[in-house]
């Protein structure tokens, strides 16, 4: 769990222009493979054994892979800070760290699978199956994206089409599954009433699986790829709203009648304070993820591609997942596990301004970018000479800098209440 | 086990895509069959492309010219998979925070994408492009054969011919007959023409595109002295000069600012200005002789 931090405080660095060729590819790594993939597995190495009522399979496997987890991610921002890329979006790593990362999935998927296979629970809860998927798909997606052909062995097009492949699926089969898992999880206990209806969580699960692997090519839509794949990936996007509606549809229901808990927390419970907090991150993140899952089939479409992509739009819309939707999810595990795990609340001021703060800067970023997105596409439609839409940015950008400070700050907060708290246990 | 044909099931589901989305488009040899007259990079060219891969560019800049209306106006033919057939990997890009660079091959001159990469803000006021002067000069050369072959052959030869105009240049310079070879440039229709905008106003908005477009090479004041000047070769014009500005006409600095000088830095600004933002620059640049 601890190890999940220590590749916090870089979540947010990539914002420099200074050498920001270099830099991007560093600040994307962590914040997907380091903050994000290691809070979302230290969730489900918490949520499994609990729901399959049994203690994990192995102990000594799951601490070899946050050990070899932190290793790959020292090597690799040491790697891509010396220059050392591929050159694909997201897959930028050096080959030996893509078969280091499969290795370390490896173990993760067969220390969690195991424990599920030796459950004591008959049933299986959904955040289950979306834990069990998520460690089926994301081997298989790695494996594409970065090993299969032997760092570099493609060319041309179809390159470009894997590349798109793997790197939508990171986010459509790993940290959606984990992310909605987690989420379902994290619900119940926190509103303290069942899920609304686990047929409906069903329905969104295997659609999920059916449409999202088909929606990379959208990446490439009016550019040299074939027309048939481009409408393929269109259509699957625009059908991804099922699963999205299912599961807003699902937590609403099951919120619905104890929207208080937001603001206040119930009285005479252990870990009140703490748990509020957890449900104001779950309750926004889901919003968050809805917002994004609507942009997403949206912007897909043609009418609207030519407006948007290219833009600082879809910088926008990335954020929005990663950072809104999944970080959210991510700190309302952190703000429910910790307190049961060290026995002590997180600084319930301090939760509260890393709340605030954090949210305030996400939506200044979103906006602002959105708003600079939208200007390039309009002032390209129109023909504008390029520089001078370079120019006409500038506001905007200094609106995501001062909001990106704002969230740099929260999380600051948030690493300090996370370590004084830390600090306490072991006094 | 019902864990297990969960697995299984997702397992299906997510092969059955790759089978489609994946697999499926690589038989198609029209993806991987280079274009007519597509071939490979040269050694230096590729050099530059692992630099290009090595500092990100392509985080900024995209390579591929979408079937769109807005693309092809800003940048040229639209882009066939053909090709990319040589790429691995495939720098297509999904960003545009700088333009695209699909054909930017022989759009510039050698020296005019040294400076900019030494810094585009030397050249560009405006940009937020980094500053890539901590590259070797090796490095820097093969970037720019890179750069320059972006757009196949059709780039390499116009990058080709920048330079052949560059040596006739330089050689005109040295025999003393540059200002004939520049006058011969200028088609007659233009020389005559008279500036159609005069007075204050023209000349404030004239003043403001300089400062926006053209002080980086030319200078703040139009001496020809701009932080870019020391790396361009033949050197910007110096406004301020009365010899040069007495011997040129308005038509003239009209007709170079819309079409440019082949060979030189001074590249044509028809696609950025419109014909009365050129006239504004022109009357500008009346007021900068010193007396
Ligand atoms: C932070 C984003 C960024 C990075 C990284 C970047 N550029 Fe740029 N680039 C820009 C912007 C913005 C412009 C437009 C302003 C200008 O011309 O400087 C531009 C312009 C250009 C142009 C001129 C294009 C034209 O049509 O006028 C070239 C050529 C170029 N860049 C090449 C490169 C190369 C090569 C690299 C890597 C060594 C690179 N760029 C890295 C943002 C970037
Ligand atoms: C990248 C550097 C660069 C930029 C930017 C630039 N120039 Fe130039 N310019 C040159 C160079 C170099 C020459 C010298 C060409 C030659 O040898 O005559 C030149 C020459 C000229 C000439 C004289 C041409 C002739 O017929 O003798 C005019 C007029 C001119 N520039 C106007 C402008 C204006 C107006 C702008 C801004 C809109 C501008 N330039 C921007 C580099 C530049």
């Amino acid at each position: 769990m601890l190890a999940v931090k220590f590749v916090y405080p870089d979540f947010l660095s990539g914002y420099a222009w200074l050498q920001f060729g270099r830099l991007r590819p560093v600040h994307v790594t962590l914040a997907a493979f380091g903050w994000l993939s290691m809070v979302q597995v230290a969730m489900a190495y918490y949520a499994v054994p609990r729901l399959a009522k049994r203690e994990l399979y192995s102990e000594r496997l799951a601490r070899l892979s946050v050990l070899l987890w932190n290793l790959f991610i020292l090597l690799a921002a040491a790697t891509l800070l010396a220059g050392m890329t591929q050159g694909r979006e997201y897959a930028e790593l050096v080959y030996p760290l893509d078969l280091l990362f499969l290795l370390l999935l490896g173990v993760v998927a067969y220390n969690l699978v195991r424990t599920v296979l030796a459950r004591r629970e008959e049933k299986l809860y959904v955040s289950l199956w979306y834990f069990l998927a998520a460690l089926v798909w994301m081997p298989v997606v790695y494996f594409v994206g970065n090993a299969m052909w032997a760092g570099g062995a493609l060319y041309g097009v179809n390159d470009a089409i894997v590349n798109w492949f793997y790197g939508h699926n990171i986010l459509g089969l790993w940290f959606t599954p984990l992310g909605v898992g987690a989420a379902y999880y994290l619900l119940p206990k926190l509103v303290r009433k069942p899920l609304y209806s686990h047929r409906l969580s069903l329905l969104g699960f295997w659609t999920l699986g059916l449409f999202y692997p088909w929606v990379g090519t959208h990446h490439l839509i009016f550019g040299p790829v074939p027309v048939w794949a481009q409408t393929v990936a269109i259509a699957a996007s625009v059908a991804m709203l099922l699963p999205v509606l299912a599961v807003t549809v699902n937590f609403w229901k099951t919120i619905e009648g104890r929207w208080h808990l937001l603001s206040q927390a119930e009285q005479g419970r252990r870990f009140a304070q703490s748990d509020c907090t957890a449900l104001k991150f779950l309750v926004l993140g889901g919003v968050w993820y809805l917002l994004t899952c609507l942009q997403g089939p949206f912007q897909a479409l043609r009418a609207v591609q030519p407006y948007v992509h290219f833009t600082n739009w879809v910088v926008a819309h990335a954020h929005l997942a990663l950072l809104g939707a999944f970080s959210f999810w991510g700190f309302a595990c952190i703000y429910y596990v910790m307190p049961r795990l060290t026995g002590k609340e997180l600084s319930p001021r301090l939760a509260r301004a890393h709340f605030y703060l954090l949210t305030l800067g996400l939506s200044g970023f979103v906006a602002s970018l959105t708003i600079a997105g939208l200007i390039q596409g309009s002032s390209w439609q129109a023909g504008v000479a390029f520089v001078k839409v370079v120019a006409a940015l500038k506001p905007y950008l200094i609106v995501r800098l001062a909001s990106a400070a704002l969230m740099v700050a929260s999380v600051y907060l948030f690493l300090y209440a996370f370590f004084s708290s830390l600090r306490g246990v072991q006094r | 086990m019902r864990a297990l044909s969960i697995a299984a099931g997702v397992a299906a589901l997510v092969l059955a895509a790759i089978a489609v989305t994946v697999l499926l488009p690589m038989g198609d040899p029209s993806l991987y069959q280079p274009s007519p007259g597509v071939k490979p990079l040269n050694e230096l060219e590729e050099m530059g492309r692992q630099v290009y891969i090595r500092e990100g560019c392509w985080y900024c800049h995209t390579q591929q010219v979408r079937n769109l209306s807005m693309d092809v106006q800003y940048y040229g033919r639209v882009s066939s998979p053909g090709e990319y057939a040589y790429d691995s990997p495939v720098l297509l890009g999904t960003e545009r925070t700088g333009p695209d660079l699909a054909r930017i091959g022989g759009v510039y001159t050698d020296d005019w994408h040294l400076a900019h990469f030494i810094n585009p803000r030397y050249v560009v006021p405006a940009s937020i492009m980094p500053s890539f002067s901590y590259l070797s000069d090796d490095e820097l050369e093969a970037l720019i054969a890179y750069v320059q072959s972006l757009g196949g052959e059709e780039a390499r030869r116009k990058a080709e011919m920048q330079r052949r105009m560059k040596q006739a240049m330089l050689e005109a310079q040295r025999l003393g007959i540059e200002e004939e070879m520049m006058q011969a440039r200028v088609p007659a229709s233009y020389r005559g023409l008279e500036n159609p905008l005069a007075g204050r106003e023209a000349v404030l908005v004239g003043k403001r595109l300089f400062a926006f477009y053209c002080r980086g090479c030319h200078g703040s004041a139009g001496a020809g002295d701009g932080p870019a000047a020391r790396y361009l070769n033949p050197r910007p014009a110096n406004f301020t000069s009365a010899e040069f500005m007495g011997s040129v006409e308005d038509g003239r600095l009209y007709y170079s600012i819309l079409n440019g000088v082949p060979g030189t830095a001074m590249h044509p600004f028809k696609a950025r200005l419109t014909e009365q933002e050129v006239w504004s620059l022109v009357a500008y640049l009346r007021t900068l002789q010193e007396e």
